[in-house]
This record gives structure tokens, sequence and C-alpha cells, in this order.
């Protein structure tokens, strides 16, 4: 017997990582090509206008200008769940920084000379900059064509509003859970706009040929849908446009769906065969493309004497931005997840998605999560504390487990959140807390520690799917042809681990592809920390169907039954007797037969992917038996250090435990973890964007937009729990996104362990820090 | 994306007031941190850049008799970096220290620091509370200004538009001291201050305190130094620091409130003068 190891669990190095640590990685910055033109966008200086007049004919004269655009020239809408976004403004704009015109040029100094020529007169008109002003009747119209707008099923827009989707939950009759109830607990919570901050700013380049074929390079996570939304617009058949996706410094969500691209499809048209580039700006980075959405929530919570949960009713407004074409989804996928990590009988929520005159919000890493358990889980410790319990100890009370029912009435099963609590439970030293904290303030520094859950499932549609093409080289080695993007989650290096574990070849003989949707094998987007879950299903099935091919060729080689032989280390052997083998370089591209005739043919695996059994929710109720893929459960806890002078916290250490499901690649997913946390304890600190009363972003740099340094990293354990997933690759459940969602709670609850304070809106600075202190205790 | 403007490296002082020539679009250039941001975010549209690093004496940190020379266009990475510095003035070294990151301090020079003029400018207090004495150059040829007369208001020192910085003296100073810089930012690194405060204590009991980012220009808290004079214990030291929030008037901006930039006075004077008799 040959005694295999398994690259299943193994940290392989990153695929990726020779390339992009000696510079020899390409991004889109780094492509030029001979006749190249540059591009620059004319934005809106007002937040919500009617376009009266655009005179571009100054900018069309200048020497070297080669194309302009406005809104006229491409007025289809487009977008992934609604179709309400335009390239460029038509008839009104919407938000500051809206695209208006847009300029294709010989060099980037000349667009942007043409750019500051073309004249734009508006009409100014009132703005919506709260969506809880802009939910209300009589509120100024957004979108006053909202009816019109295609859409997908899921989603439910509310005409002649500015709602864009308005996501129920109803579980049972909440006013009788909260008639079961012995304590009722209301709370409001908000998080402001935020911004990704990806180190590479979005960058496109299109071409338009004579035939009109489109070609799209772009640093982007979801080449198939760019395909897909661009032909339903451009109305053109999808031979026609092909994507590329170089290596994508960068995306948490914000390079998902179309973005960047769409601005130039219009001088593409008018331009063949120049490709036009396009690199955005950070300002524009942080204003013009995704940012996260604001969010308000307000929890109202029905709990027994004993501590249980009976009842909670949540409604969320989201402060969606301009256009929600993206956004929508968010809103639902808070929707169906309300009841975050907890068994709650009876719920109601509503959570709707509202249209402000603000940037356009769009997905950011396990969006809806970070913004809803921002608030669940602070109310959660509220609660606790009010109830004079742990909070530790009552979570333990309310927490899914296996039999329990979600939000969406779906029976749960393989439930890990118990474990997680436990395990970080120990690895923080939880000492337990009960009831408001006396602190030692003479020092002048106060410690504390204080923990959040969090729950997530990949927000997609049901029938999200992904696919895998395995080929062999005549030498052996292999393309493994996808779609998936390394947006430095490590995507390409776990699929290759899994490629290699199924097909018995060494991990280094595998080649992952980069995106090239003329090509490569359909992936419907890289998000929702779906990748490992769903293309690394399609990569075990293209692995096996090539594996059986060199199977079949080994049979007849060997003249034994197929079940009797196997493939390792690159050699197709028969199992009872190692000895007789046959490189696998020597029947890649067909068998030889001792007569010397050929047999088979190239080994070409296909294997596709979608989650099973995935039910759409019921518009009224939300209920469906099964409206996720899967779930995953995670927990952090933290232990800050409190300044009370000047109310600076300084996070010292946090714990992260995750179930999920099978560790695939040990490293990987510790750094994925590590840089999680940073990302929520930057959100936690620093983060937010700040506008003026017109509208107007006040910090669109990293001069007054911060984000957490090096020096801010805290002290990090992490460890993860194995719950296999029933459908998972070896039971493999998504995580990539879910690793920033607690920190931020976990922080406030640790500043209310700390000091008895509780602040319910991100960021948590220190200059609210110190408010809340110098309120409380008048020092 | 660069506004296109002349580019030249002077090799002389009396080469580059030539070429400054009293121009208001005329900038001078060492380590262009601030300068070629501001060109990108087009609030300075220069006609022409004066590069001053060539010139003979305006880089590089030199003790003489009477005190250390600095030179305009020594990096902060040098003046961190520096044993006399370390040695005898280490709130200097702590503020250059606290500028922006590592990469930033390769290239940032105290001469632009300090000619940029922002309130918050990290060596400035230190600048203060050593009495440094900066040397201009123009065309009537060197010129001293102390320190603590230089700042003007925000973006402006009393240098003429044909006058270029030269060189810091940092004067020596009796007995022994012990000094301390302390930053507040949003984050630990590559931040702005919100407040910086530098404080100073000698031997013999004198004591200067400056403070950055609470007024039109970094200050001396002059009255606070004055209470403190020959009586710094815990309690006196507290009510300085008192005082010093009087004496400065910051304003409300996108990184703080007044009020709370008040308070920071307050806790990082007090913060700062003991630090100080700590390292004394």
């Amino acid at each position: 017997m040959i005694k295999k190891e398994s690259y299943i669990g193994k940290s392989v190095k990153r695929k990726d990582g020779p390339e992009k640590v000696t510079g020899s990685a390409k991004y889109v910055g780094d492509l030029k090509f001979g006749s190249m033109l540059y591009a620059k966008i004319l934005r809106s200086k007002y937040a919500h206008a009617k376009i009266i007049r655009i005179d571009t004919s100054k900018a069309e004269k200048l020497p070297g200008v080669k194309a302009v655009v406005t809104g006229k020239d491409f007025p289809q809408r487009m977008g992934l769940y609604l179709l309400d976004r335009t390239p460029y403004a038509v008839d009104k704009v919407r938000y500051y920084g809206e695209p208006v015109a847009g300029v294709a040029a010989v060099s980037e100094e000349i667009a942007q000379k043409a750019i500051e020529l073309i004249e734009v007169e508006y009409e100014e008109l009132p703005a919506v900059l709260d969506p809880r002003e802009g939910m209300k009747e009589g509120a100024p119209l957004i979108h006053p064509d909202l009816k019109n707008y295609e859409h997908v099923p899921a989603i439910y827009p509310k005409p002649d509003t500015n709602i864009s989707n308005h996501f129920k939950i109803r579980k049972g009759n909440v006013e009788e859970g909260f008639a079961k109830s012995d304590y009722i607990f209301e709370g409001e919570y908000y998080v402001p706009q935020i911004q990704h901050t990806p180190i590479e700013t979005h960058t496109a380049i299109v071409m338009c040929d004579s035939t009109g074929k489109f070609t799209i390079w772009s640093s982007n996570q979801s080449p198939n849908a760019v395909r897909k939304i661009l032909s339903h617009s451009l109305k053109i058949p999808m031979t026609k446009i092909r994507v590329l996706g170089p290596y994508c410094g960068g995306g948490f969500g914000a390079k998902a769906g179309v973005n960047i691209e769409a601005p130039l499809i219009p001088l593409a048209l008018k331009l063949r065969n120049k490709p036009i580039k396009y690199v955005t700006t950070r300002e524009e980075e942080f204003r013009d493309t995704f940012v996260r959405q604001g969010m308000y929530a307000k929890i109202k919570t029905g709990v027994t004497k004993e501590g249980r949960i009976v009842a909670q009713e949540l409604e969320m407004v989201w402060d969606a931005g301009a256009y929600n074409e993206y956004g929508v989804n968010i809103t639902r996928a808070a929707g169906y997840s309300s009841a975050g990590v907890y068994d709650i009988p009876y719920m109601k929520t509503d959570s709707y998605c509202v249209y402000t005159n603000k940037p356009n919000g769009g997905p950011l890493r396990g969006f809806g999560m970070s913004e809803m358990h921002w608030a669940i889980e602070q109310h959660m410790d509220m609660i606790a504390h009010k109830l004079g319990m742990d909070p530790i100890e009552f979570r333990l009370k309310n927490i899914q487990r296996d039999g329990s029912t979600n939000a969406t009435g779906q029976v749960l099963k393989d439930v890990g959140i118990e474990k997680c609590i436990l395990r970080a439970k120990e690895l923080i030293g939880w000492e337990e807390i009960k009831g408001e904290p006396k602190p030692e303030l003479s020092s002048g520094k106060v410690r504390a520690k204080g923990l959040a859950c969090m729950i997530k499932a990949p927000a997609m549609p049901n029938n999200a799917a992904s696919s895998a093409i395995v080929k062999f080289n005549d030498d052996g080695t292999v393309a493994l042809l996808i779609t998936a993007q390394e947006i430095g989650q490590g995507a390409f290096t776990a699929l290759a681990q899994i490629c290699a574990e199924e097909l018995g070849v060494p991990e280094d003989w595998i080649k992952v592809s980069q995106p090239d949707t003329d090509y490569t094998a359909y992936e419907w987007q890289t998000v929702a920390s779906r990748i490992t879950y769903s293309a690394g299903n399609a990569v075990i099935r293209a692995a096996r169907d090539a594996k059986r091919q060199l199977l079949e060729m080994g049979a007849k080689h060997f003249g034994v039954p197929l079940e009797e032989l196997d493939v390792y280390d690159g050699y197709v052997y028969v199992v009872a007797d190692p000895a007789r083998k046959i490189a696998v370089k020597d029947i890649a591209l067909g068998l030889t037969l001792p007569d010397g005739s050929g047999w088979g043919g190239p080994v070409i695996g296909k294997g596709v992917f979608i989650p099973e059994g995935v039910v759409s929710f019921d518009k009224e109720t939300g209920q469906s038996p099964k409206g996720v893929s899967h779930w995953t459960y995670g927990v952090q806890a933290v232990d800050i250090e409190v300044d009370v002078d000047t109310g600076k916290i300084d996070v010292k250490k946090v714990v992260a435990v995750y179930d999920i499901g099978k560790v695939i690649n040990p490293d990987l997913a510790k750094a994925q973890t590590e840089g999680g946390i940073i990302q929520g304890l930057s959100t936690a600190l620093f983060e937010e964007m700040k506008f003026d009363e017109k509208g107007k972003l006040l910090n669109p740099s990293f001069v007054d937009y911060k984000i957490a340094t090096a020096a801010e990293l805290p002290e990090m354990i992490i460890d993860f729990i194995e719950t296999p997933l029933e459908d998972g690759p070896y039971g493999a459940r998504g995580f990539g996104e879910h690793v920033m969602v607690p920190t931020a709670p976990a922080i406030a609850n640790a500043l209310y362990n700390a000091l008895g304070i509780r602040i319910n809106t991100l960021p948590l600075t220190a200059e609210k820090v110190r408010k809340a202190i110098k309120e409380k205790y008048g020092i | 994306m660069l506004t296109p403007f002349e580019y030249v490296k002077a090799r002389t002082l009396d080469e580059a007031v030539m070429l400054l020539s009293g121009d208001d679009r005329v900038k001078v250039m060492a380590g262009g941190t601030d300068l070629i941001v501001r060109i990108k975010d087009r609030l300075l549209e220069p006609k022409r850049v004066v590069d001053i690093k060539g010139i003979d004496g305006i880089s590089g940190i030199t003790a003489r008799e009477d005190g250390v020379y600095i030179g305009a266009a020594t990096t902060m990475n040098e003046i961190v970096r520096n044993k006399v510095i370390i040695e005898k003035f280490r709130v200097l070294g702590e503020g250059a220290h606290a500028l922006g990151s590592y990469q930033i301090r390769n290239r940032a020079t105290i001469g632009g620091n300090v000619c940029n003029a922002s309130p918050l400018a990290d060596t400035a207090p230190a600048l203060l509370v050593y009495e440094a004495v900066m040397i201009a150059y123009g065309p009537e040829g060197f010129r001293e200004i102390p320190a603590t007369e230089f700042f003007v208001g925000p973006g402006k020192t009393v240098l003429k538009s044909n006058e270029i910085l030269y060189q810091i003296k940092l004067p020596y100073y009796q007995g022994k001291a012990g000094g301390s810089y302390i930053k507040f930012a949003r984050t630990k690194a590559v931040d702005l201050a919100i407040v910086g405060v530098a404080a100073l204590v000698f031997d013999n009991d004198d004591v200067r305190i400056a403070l950055g980012a609470v007024a039109p220009t970094p200050i001396r808290a002059r009255k606070a130094e004055q209470f403190l004079r020959g009586k710094k214990f815990d309690q006196t030291i507290r009510e300085a620091a008192r005082i010093a929030r009087e004496e400065c008037s910051p304003i409300d901006d996108i990184r703080a409130s007044k009020e709370y930039r008040l308070d920071l006075v307050e806790t990082l004077t007090y913060r700062a003068v003991k630090q100080a008799l700590a390292n004394l």
C-alpha cells in the first residue's frame, strides 16, 4: 500500500506569492498597449440636481481629445439585482461625485484639461441625506421611475418611494412573543458609510474592436457578472464581450459587479480599436466606487426572567446611496440573518434599503453582517447586564443549536457556535462579569474584556453556480481553468490544493488560470466567501472526472478493473501492487497501446456546482426551509485598555474562533483571519465617511479617513472548530468575510465592561469615548 | 497627476535666491512630501520649483561651539538617528520620529516641516522649547530669526518670498535638561497631530512648554511655564496644565472638536511635564 499524504489541512505556500513579492505579478495598471487612450470623468458638484445643459464643445475642440460622452450617449440602466444605474447621469445627478461626462484623450493630462472645459448648468434639488427622512412620505424622490426598473424577483422595491427593497421576517406573532416576555429591552444603533480602501484603486481598460467586440481588462471580482450585465445593456451576445482579470489588488466587495468599466463603454463605442484606460484616483475611490452602506437599527427584545429570549422586533434602515443595484441584496441578507446566532421563537424584522443622495452603497466584506451584528451583539450584552447575567452565560442560554430555528424558520443542524464561544472564553481567559462595572479610574487606564458572536451565509442568488475545467498538459502538469479571482484571500492556493488532492498529482503541478471569460469556466462572482465552498466543489468534481479518465486508461493499460487502480504522486498504479504504475505524463494526452496504436485522448475534466435545495424566501414572511446554502458561525473576544483621560481605546488582544468546517490551509486561514480582525478593528475605532450638509464627502483621502496602521495591531490568537458541512468540500464552510464582523461589537462590549459606557454609533473614536466618560464620571 | 512646472535644482544659496526671484508662484522644494501632494491636489500651481537639496551645507547636522546646526534639508530620519540630538535635544528627535511614516521620514525635511508652517508641525514645538534660531538667506545675506518669532499664521512664516531657510541652530543650554514630546493623533502612526505638546525642564528649575495644533501657530504656553517655575510638584503640574489650556485657541475641524482639544492640552501638558521630569 502507498501511504498517501494529503494536501488538505496543509499549509501549502501561496501560488501567487513569488509573483507578487518579486513584482512579476501584473495588475491592470501595469498594462500598456499601442494607441492607448486615457479617460477622465467629470463628476457632479451637487448631491441632487437637474442637469439643465451640458456644453462639451470646447472639450471636443481641444487637440488630443478623441471622444467626449455624456449620459445621453448611453442611457441604458444596468445593475446586478436592480437595474437603476447608468454609466453617466441622465437628466439629473443623484450624488456629489456622480459621472456627468467622460473624455478619452491621448494623455491623462489632456483628458483632465478637457474635463475642465465642459460646462454644466444645474438646477439644485433638495437632497435626501438621512434615509429615515428619505423613507417618509413626501420626501424628495431620488428615482421617480423606480416602478419601471427591471429587477430580480427576490427584491421588492416600493413604487413612488425611496425604498428600493423591503425585506420582511414574520416568524410567529411577535406581539404574542412580547406578551409572553417578562422584560422588554429596546435599543438603537448606527453605523456610518465607510470605504473599502483597497491598495489598488479601481482600474480598467476597455476596447471595442472593428467588429464590435469588447475586450475588458479589469481589476474586478466578477468577470462573468460584468459580461452578463454589459451584454444585457449593450444588447449584444456574450461572444462579443471578453472580460479578463489580471491580479486584483484588493477587492473587499468594492470590485464586485460592474464598476469603473461602465463609463468606459460609451467612449469605446465611439472609438474603435482604441484601448481606453481609466485609473481611479484615490479621491474617486473613496467616493465614487462602492461604499459600505450606513444603517440605523432599532431593536426591541422580549426576554423571560430566566434570561431566555422570546421575541425580537428589528427595524433596519439602510443608507444605501444614490444607486442600489447591489445594495438591495445587502438589505435582504441582513433581513434573513436577523436572528444572529440566537434561537428566537417570535420575530419581526423590517429591513429597508433606502435611496439617499450619497455615494453608492455596495458590498463590503460580510455585507450586512458587520452592520447588523454591531446592533444585535451590543444589544445582547446590554440585556445580559440588565438581567445581572454574565454576557457569555446569557448567550449560552440563547444560542442556536441543532434543531433550533433561525429567523427564516429553517431547522438548523451541525451548529458549532457553542464550541466557538467556549473555546474563545478559554483563550481570552474570561472571568465572570455581572452587572455594571466599577472601574478604578485613578490609575488613568482601565482594562476589560468583551465578546461578540456572528453568523453569516453566502449572500447570493439561490442558483449561483461555479464550474471548473481540469486540463492536462503533455508533461502531466495541469491547467485548472476557473474564473474565480485571486483577491488576496488565497483562492488559487486552496483550489490548487483541492485539485492536487483529487487528481493525485503534486500540488506544484497545478497552474491556476486567471479569469478570461472567453476561455475559463463560469464563476458567478468572487464574493460572499463562496469560492472555497462553491468553486472548491466544482474543482473536486472536475478533478474526479479527469482522474476517472486517467484510471480508464490505466485499466486498459494494465488490464485490470478501474476500481483496482488509483493515482498518486503523478502515477496511475495498481493498488494491490504499487510497483505496477504508469506516469500520468505518459497518458495525459492519451494511451499508447502495445501495438503502437492510440487510445483515449487528452484528459480534460469538468465539474460544476450549484448549492442544491436553496428555496426562495416567502415575500410576506421571509420564511424558507433552507434559504441559503450554509451558515458559518464565529466568535471574537477582545481585551482592551482605555485611557480614561483621552478616551483612546488600545486593543491589546483579540481571540477569534470560527467553525469553518474544515481548515484547507492553516496558514492562509490564519492570515485571512488576522486581516479580518485588523479590518474589523479599524472600522471599530476609526472609519467613517463624513459629509457636509450638502452631501459632499469631507474626507476622501487617507489624511482624514484613517485606517488602522501596523502600530495598532493587537496580539491575535486564532483557532478553528471543524464541524463538517454536509456539502462543503471536505466539510469546509466559507469564512473569508466573517472574520471582520464581530470585532467592532466585541470592542464596544469590552468598553462597557471597562467603564459602564455604551456608545451605539461607530466608530468608537477617542473623542466620543472621552465625552462619554466625562458625562458619566464628571472627570 | 502633476500640473507641469519648471524644475530647477539650485547649487548655491545665491542661485536659489535668484531663482526664487521674489515670485509667489515659485516654490522651494526639499523633501517634497508636502509640496508635491499639494501640487497633485492642485492646491498649489507653481510655475517653478526650486530644489534646494544640492546646496552646500543645507543637509546634515553639525555640532559647533555655540550649538548644533541642522541643515534645512536634513531629513527626519537623519535627525532621529543623530547622536547629539538623542543626547542633548531628545524632544526634537521625538518630534521628528512622530512625523508620518518611516518612508516619509526618509524624504521629509525639517526645513520643509517648519516652512510649511502648519500649526500641527511635529518638529515645531521642540524648536520652540529649545529656543532654536532659524538662519535664513536672502538677497541681503544671512538673517537670524528666533523660532518663537518664525511662525505667523497657518501656512505663514516671516520668510520673504525671496528668502530660504538655510539652517536651524539649537543653542546649547546650561546644566541638565529633561524633555518630552507627546503627540496625540487618531492612529499611533502616519497621522496628523490633534494636539502636540513639548515640555522641557531644567535642573535649574526653568520650564518650557510648547503646544501644537491648538492655535494659528505652534505656541509657547508661557503662563503655565511661569506658574511652574521653581515648583514642579504633581499638584502644581496639574494646575499648570489647566493654565496651558487657557493659553490656546484651538478650532473645530474634521479631526477633533475645540472642546476635546482643550481637554487634551490639559491632559497632555501634565503628562509631558511629568515625562520630562522623569527624563531629567
